[in-house]
């Protein structure tokens, strides 16, 4: 057998390519944008750009017509929006298919979930065609209904309506899975019990119902709200940001590198949403962690 | 009136108006339900439509889902038209995905191995710092990726997007894998130690053949991650040559000229999506509680 010294840089001989990859594909970038957001490269500065403080900084968070502070609170209204009609329509769904007496269950269940199968960027480009001002099916439908086509794609108010139904469309067969197999854990008698108190389907649903699926539905709460945060696809393919007027922050960062090709600006606003995000995950490890010790 | 039963139902709870109201209620969840699948399939439905439309779709406002005129032309074109690049991109999106997947599984389940059995200094720091990670979007380093690739000249070449997707994948490859291995009983590995097997025997041949189904799950959600990626993909490659299936399908209906290029769109889009459909419904379950395994704890 090998000398203890030698057992103990196993490990090592383990990890060490994947940590070596690591830091260099995946770490030594973030520390790289973090560089050059402390300096001016641009269009006009690629290849030759130098160090310029914290002007980048002072740019995002003071001026650009508080372009950031809209941003911001775009994607936090975004958030907030999705999540309570996501979390509404996929608790009515589920409580709907664990109806005992349901038949067809599985093939409902399965036509329900399709749109988690198909592909985010296909389905916010086939969402981008229905929404079409002149060729797309939902004006079709509404000029057949008699009502005025609806500039979908190019007003800011339209353009967050459209992207807040795509990203519902995509996002509740998650949160009905979760619901549903947090209520088909629920112990029946429980509900036999209350029946017998005499208790209306209401009572049932605040007093057992929520209590009980509670320790299921809220980290796939959390989760999602950082999913949502973070979405890019639907905003961006759909309506490209409309020039800032309904960017959420991932889609603004890569706007201002790519469309206005001011990288260091982008960074400097990626690593503010970057050091955001990592405070909301650290304070979600925290409370979890504290959740579990209890 | 029905108001009144209603009302008073909860309390004569016997004969046929209970069987009324069971009736009622079952009746309308099918109807709630019936119309929330319709919201689901319509998208898909929809462009199931337009892509065997015959008819110029500019024209056309009806809402039949079997279209009067139907075509397979547009899959014929988006395929093998004299325009299409469909087969170059799907070999474009194979190779990156694939190598993405066989680069990361390498690297990653080796080390995944280590955290899982080991305990050695630096492990606690580097497990925290693979979940921050995971709750980083690269898209936000995507500039420095990009200076990154620019200096070495890989603009425009698939090594640049396997370079990217690797590392983004290999932390969701260890931290998946990890998890795995730890539901594997130590008895067996112990037992072998005793007999004198090294590390990399019981690696090898006690723990990969284990964690077959384990690996293949892993691998499977690398190889679609590298298959639906298009935001790195669009940003590195400006070379029709290079483009991979997503790039190619962006193009296709970023393009303009809506009343050609929509149709294949359409078609292209449901051959790229219906694969992926497929296996997301045959791993649904595994993706389900992947998902979820953190989450539920």
């Amino acid at each position: 057998m090998k000398s203890k010294a030698a057992r103990k840089l196993i490990p090592y001989f383990y990890t060490t390519p994947a940590m070596v990859v690591m830091f260099i594909l995946v770490i030594y970038p973030i520390f790289f944008s973090i560089y050059i957001s402390f300096t001016n490269m641009n269009m006009y500065h690629w290849k030759k750009y130098n160090l310029i403080g914290f002007d980048n900084y002072i740019r995002v968070l003071t001026s650009l017509d508080g372009e950031f502070y809209a941003v911001v609170l775009r994607t936090i209204i975004w958030t907030v929006i999705n999540l309570v009609i996501q979390v509404s329509i996929a608790m009515g769904l589920a409580l709907l298919l664990n109806i005992k007496e349901l038949k067809f269950k599985g093939i409902m269940r399965t036509l329900l979930i399709l749109p988690w199968a198909v592909p985010s960027y296909i389905s916010a480009l086939i969402w981008k065609g229905m929404f079409n001002h002149d060729f797309g099916i939902i004006n079709i439908l509404l000029s057949k209904l008699g009502l005025s086509k609806i500039p979908w794609l190019t007003s800011p108010v339209y353009g967050m309506a459209a992207s807040i139904i795509a990203n519902v469309w995509l996002a509740v067969p998650f949160m009905m899975i979760v619901c549903l197999g947090a209520l088909q854990s629920i112990d029946h008698t429980y509900y036999e019990a209350a029946d017998i108190d005499g208790a209306t389907g209401f009572h049932k649903f605040f007093y057992i119902t929520m209590p009980l699926i509670k320790p299921a539905l809220v980290p796939a709460v959390i989760l999602t709200s950082f999913v949502t945060f973070k979405q890019f696809d639907i905003i961006y393919l759909m309506t490209n940001g409309l020039g800032g007027k309904t960017d959420v922050v991932m889609t603004y960062a890569y706007n201002k590198a790519f469309t206005s090709s001011n990288y260091s600006l982008s960074s400097a606003f990626s690593v503010i949403i970057f050091f955001i995000l990592l405070g909301l995950t650290i304070l979600n490890m925290r409370l979890t962690k504290a959740d579990k010790e209890v | 009136m029905e108001k009144v039963i209603y009302k008073n139902s909860y309390a004569v709870k016997t004969g046929p108006k209970r069987r009324t109201r069971k009736f009622i209620k079952l009746s309308l969840a099918y109807c709630v339900l019936a119309a929330f699948i319709v919201a689901a399939i319509l998208p898909i439905v929809w462009i199931f439509t337009t892509s065997i439309n015959a008819s110029n779709t500019l024209l056309t406002t009806s809402l039949d889902i079997i279209p009067e005129k139907m075509t397979l032309n547009h899959y014929k074109n988006i395929l093998f038209g004299p325009n299409s690049n469909f087969f170059l991109w799907l070999k474009n999106s194979i190779i990156v995905a694939g190598a993405t997947t066989g680069l990361s599984l390498m690297l990653g389940t080796t080390a995944a191995y280590a955290f899982s059995r080991f305990r050695f200094k630096g492990r606690k720091t580097l497990l925290n710092i693979f979940l921050l990670l995971n709750a980083f979007p690269n898209i936000l380093a995507i500039v420095a990726y990009y200076k990154i690739i620019t200096t070495l000249n890989l603009v425009n070449t698939l090594i640049g997007l396997v370079i990217v997707y690797t590392g983004g994948q290999l932390v969701f490859t260890i931290w998946n894998l990890k998890g795995y291995f730890d539901t594997l009983p130590y008895e067996i590995e112990e037992a072998a130690l005793i007999d004198g097997a090294s590390v990399l025997k019981i690696f090898t041949k006690i723990v990969l053949p284990l964690s077959r189904p384990a690996i293949a799950v892993t691998a499977m959600f690398s190889f679609m991650a590298g298959w639906n990626e298009y935001i790195f993909a669009m940003t590195f490659t400006t070379n029709k040559g290079i483009f991979t299936l997503p790039v190619g399908l962006w193009s296709l209906q970023n393009a303009g000229n809506y009343a050609q290029n929509w149709p294949l769109f359409a078609a292209g889009s449901l051959i790229v999506a219906v694969p992926v459909m497929i296996v997301f419904l045959l791993l649904q379950k595994s993706l389900i509680s992947g998902l979820t395994l953190g989450s539920t704890k």
